[in-house]
């Protein structure tokens, strides 16, 4: 098991956001989360990369516990998160911001050309917009910039907060493709997705969250027939 | 495993029964606390009654001052000394060179330093953080070495012989320290209830607003730099005030009283009291001025003195020489235990801690005046003007050191209608609303607004003249509530000022009445009345995007712009917001909307426009575009297309 997460109670101040969050990521899997909004779900990421203290439970990573380990550390252990909102480095150029995503690693030293050229490749519309500051892209492009980034620290476990937020449709195809792609080259993915039809079709397993607790786990070709799923999360035509 | 309470401090217990004191109940509290300053200052010997006076009471009056700048405005000012400074030369110059009347000579000085603060914010204002608090340092110290330098100021030796004021209500200004105590505490009293006015005015809620997000206080209509440049001048008065009151008591002044260390502990005064709170800004200043004094005079201090000899080698008997460093060190663990300050002001309290602040909704849900809210945003929006099309883009071409953005885009929207943008990532659609709001100047073309041309316009002008926008990455006021997020958009359509906030002017006090009342009914009307009174950044995401819609709509807009409103929503979300953009709609407004969910956007909108690569490659009604080869291509990825 490369992620568990056991009984985890996480507060804002006086309001508990996670009551008791317990799920299991085996390695090589894709786990995606998906929930209303305000449920928890970006907040069980932000609890598993270590920027949000835990008021009591556990988190367990490679066998070994990690509630008291520091964020960078974490890094360096193989976790490493794509945040919503993406949270580029507006000043640096993409190439700096990629750079930055191999920051932890030991081995950058070696030279980081073939990670690059695995980045650019994914993603080509920042390939053309290399040495542009990160600041100066737009929404979407900033959006591929945080995953790229995330990647080049090569970790064992990614996690991905609504990656498909503020891409083109003919892009959303594309990132869950990458997504996918991602994995089959050997990295565990949680993931966090408001468009659940297409994150259930790509993910091994989900987990249901409603207001901080885990109220369904099941393989997720179960959830995407799943009546009160399809009800409350995958929606019809939008429209009507 | 430890779990973390949430405590309620004694702060936040007095500021909750603050809160709830009605109106007169806090007048009661100011009077009470006024008698007990004057009673204070009569019931010590007239040594104390110096202490009391100089630095006690003049260092209160000036972290008054900075408080507005720094505290309300949230701008960094180091040299507020300048303020100061020039309230006492200008005291000095009009009673000895001129032989004014001291009293004549009291409006010169606060004139004077108001004058001065124009004169520094004017060309530095549009300066950020880091950069203004340099800008500011340099001018606090231009002021003391001008004033060093200048024979008809005395130079080094400064101005000796100014008078005295005149006896008022049976006090005479002499050399007594009684007297002036008394007038600064009165000064002090005065300057208090205008800080108040101000910030329970649209002028405090601009303030506020700046200080949260400069970028979206503009875009939401409100003239940043008039504001600042209030703030300044503001803040500036009671420097003046100040360097007037300490210029007649000592009757001498020279450089040296006005050294770079003063600004730098009137900044710290503001710090360690609260920023922004007037009760914390006073303590802050009592305990800044009076604990040295009161150190230097404490019994114990001898043995303290001796005790602290053991760890610095020294041979002081005296404390008064450690009481600089012992000063130091108690800021320093002050903000280390509390950053907030002695008494902070919630708001500013809220911005250190991440949880639900514990401020009451003081200021929450007054019902609103009747049931209707179909129908008021109707009256709200300012769509009465006829002209068919509301906004037209004339090919506008925008470019950034080489990279064009947007290049030749001509569009024009219909009034009454949805009308949809779309287009790949990088295409150009939230920099066309830039050039629309202003944010960015197009470097050829025209656009215009209700037949107006608004190139070339400040955002917070295009806001007046009708075109109101959301951000893709939500930009509230995060730590201001709900209702007051609102009522900062609806006052874009007001126009007190300070001088109309100050006197209370009836014009003033229907403005917050309808503007609290419009705020309110919006919430409404987008669907998230019951959370007038809670903080924006506590609000669910789907909230924050409704509350940003309600900001953009108490404008007044005739044009509405919103950039991937449903981003992060799910289906249901995405539903319900249909619904509101259609209620938009018929209200009378007119709506732009950037999305990618192409259900949505095929679903809502009755016209679209599709960019790529800067340039419009289609535009037409929903059917068409779906059907047209080239969006397919390079946007859609498949004939169907919906998410």
């Amino acid at each position: 098991m490369l992620l568990e997460l056991r009984d985890l109670h996480v507060h804002y101040g006086k309001v508990e956001a996670l009551k008791g969050i317990s799920c299991t990521v085996e390695a090589g899997e894709i786990v995606t989360l998906i929930g209303a909004n305000g449920a928890g779900k970006t907040t069980t990421l932000k609890t598993i990369s270590g920027v949000r203290p835990i008021t009591s439970g556990t988190i367990t990573f490679d066998g070994e516990p990690i509630n008291d380990v520091a964020p960078h550390r974490r890094v360096e252990m193989g976790i490493c998160q794509a945040p919503e909102g993406r949270g580029i480095f507006p000043g640096m150029t993409v190439t700096e911001n990629l750079e930055m995503g191999a920051y932890a690693r030991p081995d950058r030293r070696k030279g980081l050309a073939a990670d690059y050229d695995r980045v650019f490749q994914l993603f080509p519309r920042l390939a053309e917009r290399r040495q542009q500051a990160g600041g100066t892209l737009s929404g979407g492009e900033q959006q591929m910039l945080a995953i790229g980034r995330a990647l080049m620290a090569n970790p064992k476990l990614l996690l991905l907060d609504e990656p498909s937020m503020g891409l083109s449709p003919i892009f959303v195809t594309q990132i869950f493709r990458i997504i996918t792609e991602i994995n089959q080259q050997g990295t565990t993915v949680l993931l966090v997705e408001q468009n659940a039809a297409q994150a259930l079709q790509m993910a091994h397993r989900a987990y249901v969250v409603e207001t901080g607790l885990v109220v369904k786990a099941a393989p997720a070709a179960d959830l995407l027939t799943d009546e009160d799923v399809k009800r409350a999360y995958l929606g019809g035509d939008v429209t009507r | 495993m430890k779990v973390r309470r949430p405590r309620l401090g004694v702060a936040d217990a007095v500021r909750r029964w603050w809160a709830r004191l009605p109106w007169w109940g806090q007048g009661l509290v100011g009077v009470a606390a006024f008698v007990a300053a004057i009673a204070a200052g009569a019931g010590v010997n007239p040594k104390w009654q110096s202490v009391l006076f100089f630095p006690v009471a003049v260092y209160v009056v000036l972290a008054l001052g900075l408080n507005i700048v720094v505290g309300l405005a949230g701008m960094l000012d180091l040299g507020y000394v300048a303020f100061y400074a020039v309230g006492a030369y200008t005291a000095a110059v009009f009673t000895t060179t001129l032989h004014w009347n001291p009293w004549a000579a009291l409006p010169m000085s606060i004139g004077f330093a108001m004058l001065a603060g124009v004169i520094l914010g004017a060309p530095t204002l549009r300066l950020r953080g880091d950069y203004l608090a340099i800008v500011t340092l340099g001018f606090g110290e231009i002021v003391r070495i001008v004033a060093q330098n200048t024979n008809a100021l005395g130079a080094t030796r400064g101005i000796s012989g100014i008078p005295h004021p005149s006896s008022v209500a049976g006090q005479h200004f002499r050399f007594d320290s009684l007297p002036y105590y008394y007038l600064t505490v009165v000064a002090i009293a005065f300057g208090v209830l205008v800080v108040v006015r101000l910030n329970r005015s649209r002028v405090g809620r601009a303030w506020a607003a700046i200080r949260e997000d400069e970028d979206a206080a503009e875009l939401m209509g409100v003239p940043t730099f008039g504001m600042k440049l209030w703030a300044f001048a503001m803040g500036a008065s009671a420097g003046g005030l100040a360097g007037w009151i300490y210029a007649s008591k000592v009757g001498f002044i020279n450089p040296d009283g006005f050294p770079f260390f003063l600004s730098v502990i009137i900044l710290a005064a503001v710090v360690l009291g609260g920023m922004g709170s007037i009760p914390g800004v006073i303590a802050g200043a009592f305990a800044i001025a009076f604990v040295p004094e009161y150190l230097r005079n404490v019994t114990a201090g001898p043995s303290i003195a001796k005790f602290l000899n053991h760890f610095t080698g020294g041979h002081v008997t005296d404390i008064a020489e450690y009481r600089v460093m012992l000063f130091g060190l108690a800021l320093v663990v002050m903000m280390i235990f509390r950053p907030q300050g002695i008494l902070p002001s919630g708001q500013r309290a809220a911005e250190l801690t991440d949880g639900e602040p514990d401020a009451p909704p003081a200021e929450a849900a007054p019902p609103p005046p009747s049931g209707e809210s179909g129908a008021a945003a109707a009256e709200l929006a300012g769509a009465t003007e006829a002209a068919p099309i509301v906004l037209e883009l004339e090919h506008v071409t925008m470019e950034f050191g080489g990279v064009v953005a947007m290049s030749d885009v001509s569009v024009s929207v219909p009034r009454h209608h949805i009308f949809g943008i779309i287009g790949p990532n990088g295409a150009g659609k939230t920099t066309l609303f830039n050039c629309v709001t202003g944010v960015f100047h197009p470097g050829d073309g025209d656009i215009r607004l209700n037949g107006a041309s608004i190139v070339g316009r400040k955002p917070h002008e295009i806001t007046a003249a009708g075109a109101a926008r959301t951000f893709q990455n939500i930009r509230l006021f995060p730590n201001m509530t709900a209702l007051q997020n609102v009522m900062v958009g609806a006052d874009a359509r007001h126009h007190t000022s300070v001088p109309g906030a100050l006197l209370g002017l009836p014009r003033h006090r229907r403005e917050e009445r309808t503007g609290r009342d419009e705020a309110m009914r919006l919430l409404q009307f987008v669907g998230i009345g019951a959370r007038a009174g809670h903080v924006a950044r506590n609000l669910p995401y789907g909230d924050q995007r409704r509350l940003e819609i309600a900001r953009a709509i108490a404008t007044g807009p005739s044009v509405l712009l919103l950039d991937e409103p449903a981003a992060g929503m799910n289906p249901s979300e995405k539903r319900a917001l249909v619904e509101l953009i259609r209620k938009i709609r018929d209200s009378g407004l007119t709506v732009v909307i950037i999305e990618h969910d192409m259900g949505l956007v095929m679903g809502l909108c009755d016209r679209i426009a599709v960019l790529d690569f800067g340039k419009k490659i289609a535009e037409g009604p929903p059917t068409e575009i779906q059907s047209d080869s080239r969006v397919i291509e390079a946007y859609l990825g498949a004939p169907t297309g919906a998410a």
